[in-house]
């Protein structure tokens, strides 16, 4: 008897510890398959932009040819959407995996996915004119020329990209609205000085601290853009204007900004897209084509001193030269600043627990002032799928708030990044867009099914497709296509997303030159891109090493120079040398 | 007639056998061809080729790139200096710590104190469930659980234990113990539970104590299995992640800790993802062999040669 029980209650433990981590899953039931009909399986990956665009083209696709038929005694067609992993765990299950036909992925190499044969080619899908849906230009037409030049290869297009990824700072504008933090026309500093030579406003006997800020009279500031009237008004215009920010919030017991403890990589990877908006779209590209002239290399000595270095041509053989390049140290100094203070961040969350994922992240910067013992957060650094994401939480707001507060008065933006110096002001934002998500077809879907395949593809990317899958992830696609006057009025985030962007240089993250095509993960993984050797130390995360080991921005700098000498380059790439490198 | 009738029924029945032996040899031969043979000599000529990219094939123009490429990493990083250490550390907590209380653990359950039957369903439950779910448990205990608990009594926030550099390193290593003494243990009962009824006796009658009997008797007896213990333990000194892939991922940046074990699985995950660096993974895992194989072949001379003996 005593044994019996003995099994009993390790038997009810293993189940309760074993099952209970599946409470919270809520799995949606599989669609029954009809089989009057034709099935093309599509899979998606299920982060971030979810998967409510699919169904939309389910719901609309299977409309358009519910009177066609693609196999004998069946008329019309059924799309069944599986999950599918991100890309890089995807390329080492789907030479194995004859469904899903079509996927939408991220995070994938494109090229090894075509290399390896795994992907079948879309040419005509992406040069086709497809008026029968009512559309009027081909895919290739509205893409990018960056997305062009990398999408392209040598035997033509196998995928094309399917949401637009951008990461920076997101802001509650809410917050910002009721805490006054927005800066004010003519008490902002970068406004100041750029009419008056750079001249300190402090000094100037008509500018007291009491203007620095929009109380709801007046007008805002230009912002970064320079100009008034637009959406960046108000934002911090410069590096030192976000400091004031940050000072202005911890004065109103405002936290200037939160990320997951998780992921320390967050700060990593907005840096990069805030080195992509200091040096524009020449120089940052370099980082990526290895081909062309290199205009603002620097070295800083240990007191921080910056010496300008001549022009110097890059090509494959001397990228490790590009470490060099001033936006990255700028940057470093930027966050630096911020880091060094911990007033402006929850060191608790942010730095010292790993289970704080995006998630709690998330859920902390929407109920934060509003639920009981959160603290008012005025920004998170994140990326675009945070309006995607943050439905949950807001849901928990409306409640909580019996409704007062919903999705449409809770307003979030993202912010457009503060320039480093104030005689940057004014210049366009460079938006540093991720070249890793791809719609591609499974090159084991059976031969007949192929057409209809491409059909799916060809219909996922007319304007129309693209116009939906803003509105309802609230994200863009890295083509050119254009929003009614109005479309989208009841979707702050996706408006002013949408008038960043236009308003922006865009630039791909990605090139064709085969040294970038064979080794990209090392070229757009953000451990690899701050990769720094401080005397015998190595470090891969700035946040960390200036948080924890106290590393200053010019030894991070300086440690970058040194961890990419000229023999570890050559090791790694020296059989990419014949591409562009003149030989002797 | 009736002779030749027998010689054939023997006949068909010795065919019969034969066939049966080979079809059930088949299968393990065939897996042994394939996936022992085939694959590490592929992963042999793989490691001295390196991809052509016009040709799209792999070739023999540089055979020692992918060893140079290695020890030119491994003289950049530091981490790496620090992640052999940290493996050392970790198999000497093992030698030191988990095997010493694995066997403690085994001869009091060997021994029937009271209690046993509790001890063994508690040693044995991280072996019965997901480590996956006791890795999501700990993970929870250390990161939120337990810094709330010393908030709540001293006023102090102490951040996660696992994601805190002083305290990680500690919270991982009582992780492997926990989740590693049930399964030691098990092993360890059935080798003791093999010694003969009668030899303990006659100690007992010999006037020994347990100490006495754990040397002399039980330690003697179960040699062969600790032996094969420490000498597979030996094989992780080098490849041991210390449970780090589990609880952080493929997200190097994350642990603040890192094993050379974890850093060249990383890199075998990264690398795989490329047709180009293929050869790279092949030749790291050349590498790996041949530190471990002339370390666990002299440990096992070692061991062979200073095993107890058993009395009497």
């Amino acid at each position: 008897m005593k044994k019996l029980a003995t099994i009993f209650i390790a038997l009810l433990v293993a189940v309760i510890t074993t099952f209970g981590g599946l409470i919270g899953c809520n799995r949606e039931e599989a669609e029954e398959i009809d089989y009057n009909k034709t099935q093309l399986y599509v899979g998606v990956y299920n982060a971030g932009y979810g998967t409510e665009y699919v169904k939309d083209l389910k719901t609309r696709f299977e409309a358009e040819y519910e009177n066609e038929s693609f196999e004998d005694g069946k008329t019309g067609v059924q799309i069944m959407i599986r999950d599918v992993e991100q890309g890089g765990v995807f390329l080492g299950q789907i030479n194995n995996l004859t469904i899903p036909e079509v996927f939408f992925t991220s995070n994938a190499d494109y090229y090894q996915f075509y290399d390896r044969g795994y992907i079948l080619n879309i040419d005509d899908v992406v040069t086709e004119n497809a008026t029968a849906y009512g559309d009027n230009g081909t895919i290739e037409s509205r893409m990018t020329e960056d997305a062009k030049n990398f999408f392209e290869t040598d035997d033509g297009y196998f995928a094309v990209p399917y949401v637009t990824s951008y990461e920076g700072i997101v802001m509650n504008v809410n917050v910002w609205e009721e805490e006054a933090l927005y800066f004010a026309k003519g008490g902002a500093p970068s406004e100041y000085q750029r009419t008056n030579a750079n001249c300190d406003p402090a000094l100037s006997g008509e500018w007291s601290e009491d203007l620095l800020y929009f109380t709801g009279t007046g007008a805002k500031s230009a912002g970064p853009d320079g100009k008034y009237n637009t959406y960046d008004d108000g934002q911090p215009a410069t590096y030192e204007e976000f400091l004031l920010f940050c000072d202005n919030c911890y004065a109103n017991g405002v936290q200037a900004f939160h990320w997951a403890g998780r992921w320390p990589q967050t700060i990593s990877k907005v840096g990069i897209s805030m080195v992509a908006d200091f040096e524009g779209i020449d120089q940052m590209k370099l980082n990526y084509t290895y081909d062309g002239t290199a205009k603002d290399l620097i070295e800083v000595d240990d007191s921080g001193n910056i010496t300008r270095l001549p022009e110097q041509k890059i090509d494959n053989s001397n990228g490790y030269l590009l470490a060099k390049q001033e936006g990255k140290y700028q940057v470093l100094k930027f966050w630096y600043d911020l880091l060094h203070s911990q007033n402006y961040f929850d060191a608790n969350t942010s730095l010292n627990t790993k289970t704080h994922d995006s998630t709690d992240a998330t859920d902390d910067f929407v109920t934060g002032g509003i639920l009981t013992g959160k603290k008012k957060i005025a920004t998170l650094l994140d990326g675009t799928w945070f309006w995607n994401e943050c439905q949950p939480a807001i849901d928990v707001v409306r409640e909580s708030t019996n409704g007062r507060l919903n999705k449409d008065n809770m307003k979030f933006q993202m912010m457009s990044f503060p320039k480093a110096t104030v005689d940057k002001v004014g210049e366009p934002m460079t938006m540093r867009i991720d070249g890793t998500s791809i719609c591609a077809i499974n090159a084991k879907t059976p031969t007949w099914k192929v057409d209809l395949a491409k059909k799916f593809v060809r219909f996922a990317f007319t304007n129309e497709s693209n116009l939906k899958f803003t509105e309802i992830t609230s994200c863009l696609r890295d083509f050119d296509y254009t929003a009614p006057t109005g479309y989208l009025n009841n979707n702050y985030f996706a408006k002013t997303l949408y008038q960043m962007s236009n308003a922006a240089d865009r630039m791909l993250c990605a090139s064709d030159n085969p040294m970038y095509l064979y080794n990209a993960v090392n070229f757009y993984n953000s451990e690899i891109f701050w990769s720094s050797q401080v005397g015998g130390t190595f470090y891969n995360v700035p946040c960390t090493a200036m948080t924890k080991e106290g590393e200053s921005a010019t030894n991070y700098f300086n440690g970058m120079k040194n961890y990419r000498t000229k023999s570890y380059w050559d090791t790694l790439y020296k059989d990419f040398y014949y591409y562009n490198v003149p030989q002797d | 007639m009736i002779n030749a009738k027998k010689h054939v029924t023997m006949n068909q029945k010795l065919r019969g056998d034969r066939i049966f032996y080979w079809a059930f040899l088949a299968y393990p031969i065939i897996h042994f061809l394939i996936f022992y043979l085939y694959v590490n000599f592929d992963s042999f000529v793989l490691a001295f080729q390196r991809y052509d990219i016009e040709s799209k094939t792999y070739n023999f123009s540089d055979p020692w790139y992918n060893f140079n490429r290695f020890f030119n990493e491994f003289n950049k990083n530091s981490v790496l200096i620090d992640g052999i250490i940290m493996n050392f550390v970790n198999y000497a907590f093992r030698l030191v710590v988990i095997i010493p209380f694995t066997l403690y653990m085994s001869f009091i359950l060997y021994k029937k104190i009271p209690g046993t039957d509790f001890f063994r369903i508690m040693l044995y439950l991280p072996m019965m469930i997901s480590s996956t779910v006791w890795v999501l448990l700990y993970e929870y205990a250390a990161e939120n659980m337990i810094p709330e608990v010393i908030r709540s009594i001293t006023g102090q926030s102490i951040g996660g234990l696992l994601s805190n550099d002083s305290t990680a390193m500690g919270m991982l290593l009582y992780f492997q113990m926990w989740y590693s003494v049930g399964g030691g243990t098990l092993m360890y009962i059935s080798a003791m539970s093999g010694i003969p009824e009668e030899q303990v006796e006659a100690m007992k009658m010999d006037g020994a104590g347990s100490i006495r009997e754990f040397v002399h008797l039980t330690l003697p007896s179960i040699w062969p299995m600790f032996m094969l213990f420490l000498w597979t333990g030996v094989a992780q000194i080098i490849t041991s992640d210390m449970s780090l892939y589990t609880f952080y991922g493929d997200d190097e940046a994350s642990a603040p800790i890192t094993t050379f074990g974890y850093w060249l699985s990383i890199r075998k995950i990264r690398a795989a993802q490329n047709v180009f660096d293929l050869p790279y993974v092949a030749a790291m895992g050349m590498i790996e062999s041949a530190i471990i194989l002339p370390l666990m072949f002299s440990v096992k001379k070692i061991l062979s040669k200073i095993g107890p003996k058993t009395e009497g």
